[in-house]
């Protein structure tokens, strides 16, 4: 899940991408409005965290423009400004969230993920592919109960596969929801994770399917 | 209406500036009055009298030295008694012997010879009367002249008198008694208005600073109303500002406890969680950093209070000119500069500092100047590139300045008013910055009377700040020299004793 931070507090917007860079997300961080608008002409994101008070362009016109222009993307307000109509202007002009700060951060990892889950799984709480069975709200695929270990990376993958079931999931894609402007996922490095994720997902047969030339997809192993 | 009483009592002042001098013309007038009462009374009943006298004289008979008066008794009776006087009539000689007539009659007066009419009082049977005394010449009588008394008791112009009083003091007390009522009852109506004023305002809440409504109030107290309302719109004024500025140092301070938290958060799931394969000493860095990361976060919060509190300092400056003295501008501008060297040097950049040829003499307080230096030249380090200059010049031209020059982003020509506004930044981004360096540059410039200019550096490249001082009066020079120098030098000798 790729994540773009629009917030012009340098201090807050690195401690906040290192939460959720460590939350198996992507992020990326624009400082003014502007920056953060050509970022999102340029990439595809999975959900906007967006402070008001941005130099250059304010949020509230970020988000303006952004749904003129028809972008779907789920927009979580976060600001300082805490006055009702504030918040009403918000959500009325299309953000899906709002948190004042100080915030406390399980919550906003909570509505984060709520966000995505609306998006990405139509709300559903859990996903179940053969003895596996992924839980959407803490993000932890269990099976028979026992929930499996995996790094972020892993995790983000797995995520992935099951969003798109029944369906080749190309390594573009894969970077893309991995990779941030920090952080630029090698190919290898996909490879790597996905040879992990495997070896802890075949011992319940699952396997991770290389297909040659177009990417890979998740599947169960016929005994 | 009895609620409060006021220091001096408006009723009570009043009351004493009217009813004494009420008083006092009622008793002037009474006497006048009295007096005028008397004296037509005394003229109307003395012409009777002089009648009367004459009446007795036409009834005069004379006999060679006899002299009588034929007065029949009927006629005697209507004269000597009218309804409330006696009467009195004698005839004495010219010499003033007793001719005929009564005899108890008060005797003869000096001035026997006056041909006309004399009045006097005197008393007969110790009742006073009042006695004329008329000339008469008696053509069968011997010697010719007699002179003939009348008088009268004075009940008669008692009475008149006392009428005439009467019809004059009575009307007098009532209009005086109506003045005072009405003056009371105009009085009473005014100051009850005043009291609608006053539980206008008790019944207000202290938020509510809305204007008082001044059509209902008294012409001569509406310039107070007015004087009240002014004051109201300014501390309308004062607590909007006020309220807008407790706001934004709300926000300010919530986006970096966001931050503290959000770092704090990280901390604890680093070291609650057992994470696969991670090496404990990397673990241990990833803590570090993120401590390091909690107390630079403090530091700018701290930071930020600390220019809250100057800001309020200066705020307090604005109306504390005690701590004016007599300051070098250049001993302080040269200090602050060598501190903020360290920093400069540390960015790369380039701080000079040009002092005046002469002693750049400000009347101010030297610690809310040196503030004032501080926060420009703070400014123009802290938003310059490396490699970029900072020039710190102090110019004497009979008005002290002080520009500081930097080749930073500079600031837009729109954006050059706001940047004085509490919490506004420019640039936003990424410099650390508390919104707040302009704004207590202002709050200390008003105290100072300086004036604060913002305009591109020469060649349009970066930000000038200039702050011009009023121009430092001879007479305080003078005056303030001495001890002025004289305590900075001991200071200094204090300081750096080895200097």
């Amino acid at each position: 899940m790729r994540i773009l931070l629009a917030e012009d507090d340098r201090f807050l917007a690195d401690g906040l991408s290192l939460v959720l860079k460590d939350g198996g997300y992507a992020v990326d961080v624009a400082c003014t409005g502007v920056d953060a608008e050509n970022a999102l002409f340029e990439t595809q994101y999975d959900l906007l965290i967006l402070d008001i008070g941005l130099p250059k362009m304010d949020g509230i016109e970020l988000l303006k423009r952004l749904r003129q222009r028809g972008q779907k993307l789920p927009v979580l307000i976060l600001t300082a400004r805490d006055r009702l109509e504030d918040r009403v202007s918000g959500l009325d002009l299309g953000a899906n969230d709002y948190m004042t700060k100080p915030f406390q951060l399980p919550e906003l990892e909570a509505r984060i993920r709520a966000l995505l889950r609306k998006e990405q799984w139509d709300n559903r709480t859990d996903v179940t592919f053969g003895p596996l069975v992924f839980n959407t709200v803490t993000r932890t695929p269990t099976i028979g109960g026992v929930s499996i270990d995996l790094s972020a990376r892993e995790l983000a993958i797995l995520e992935i596969m099951i969003q798109r079931l029944g369906r080749i999931v190309n390594k573009d894609q894969i970077t893309e929801v991995l990779s941030d402007w920090d952080t630029e996922v090698t190919f290898n490095a996909i490879g790597i994770a996905i040879h992990r994720l495997r070896k802890k997902l075949e011992p319940h047969g699952i396997t991770i399917r290389a297909i040659r030339g177009l990417g890979y997809r998740i599947e169960e192993e016929s005994a | 209406m009895k609620k409060s009483q006021p220091n001096k009592s408006l009723r009570l002042e009043l009351r004493r500036a009217l009813l004494w001098p009420l008083c006092l013309l009622w008793l002037v007038s009474t006497c006048g009055a009295y007096f005028l009462a008397v004296s037509f009374a005394n003229d109307s009943h003395d012409h009777a009298l002089l009648n009367t006298a004459d009446s007795v004289i036409a009834r005069l008979r004379a006999d060679g030295s006899r002299v009588w008066a034929d007065i029949p008794p009927a006629a005697q009776a209507i004269l000597r008694h009218n309804d409330r006087d006696r009467f009195y009539y004698q005839v004495i000689s010219k010499d003033g012997v007793r001719i005929s007539g009564d005899s108890v009659l008060p005797g003869p007066y000096p001035n026997l010879a006056a041909r006309e009419p004399i009045f006097r009082y005197g008393t007969i049977d110790g009742e006073e009367v009042r006695v004329a005394r008329v000339r008469a010449e008696l053509d069968n009588y011997s010697d010719k002249i007699v002179l003939v008394q009348v008088a009268e008791t004075l009940h008669s112009r008692q009475h008149l008198a006392h009428q005439i009083l009467l019809s004059i003091i009575v009307p007098q007390i009532f209009l005086i008694l109506l003045g005072g009522v009405a003056v009371y009852h105009s009085i009473s109506r005014g100051l009850r208005l005043l009291a609608t004023l006053e539980q206008a305002l008790i019944e207000r809440t202290k938020l509510d600073l809305t204007p008082l409504d001044d059509k209902e109030v008294p012409l001569e107290v509406r310039s107070l109303v007015g004087a009240i309302n002014e004051l109201l719109a300014r501390l309308r004024g004062d607590l909007e500002s006020q309220n807008r500025f407790v706001a934004n140092a709300a926000h300010q301070f919530r986006t970096p406890l966001a931050g503290l938290k959000t770092y704090i958060y990280y901390a604890k799931r680093l070291l609650m969680g057992d994470d696969t394969g991670d090496d404990p000493e990397m673990r241990k860095k990833q803590i570090n950093t993120v401590l390091d990361q909690i107390d630079s976060g403090t530091d700018r919060m701290t930071h930020l209070a600390n220019k809250l509190l100057s800001l309020a300092k200066a705020d307090h400056a604005v109306s504390n000119k005690a701590t004016f003295e007599a300051v070098d501008l250049n001993m302080i501008v040269s200090e602050i500069t060598a501190e903020l060297v360290v920093e400069a040097v540390k960015k790369g950049l380039d701080l000079e500092f040009l002092c005046s040829e002469n002693p750049a003499l400000v009347m101010g307080n030297p610690h809310t100047l040196t503030e004032l230096a501080e926060n420009l030249i703070e400014n123009a380090v802290l938003y310059t590139e490396s490699g970029g200059r900072v020039l710190v010049s102090v110019v004497n031209t009979g008005h002290v300045l002080l520009a500081v020059q930097d080749t930073g982003p500079g600031i837009p020509t729109e954006e050059r008013e706001q940047v004085f506004e509490r919490f506004y930044r420019a640039l936003g981004t990424d410099v650390p910055g508390s919104g707040l360096g302009l704004p207590i540059v202002k709050e200390i410039a008003i105290a100072h009377k300086a004036d604060v200019i913002i305009t591109s550096g020469p060649s349009g490249i970066g930000t000038t700040v200039a702050v011009t001082f009023p121009a430092f009066s001879e007479n305080l020079l003078v005056e303030r020299r001495e001890n002025g120098w004289q305590k900075r030098r001991e200071e200094r000798n204090y300081h750096h004793p080895g200097d």
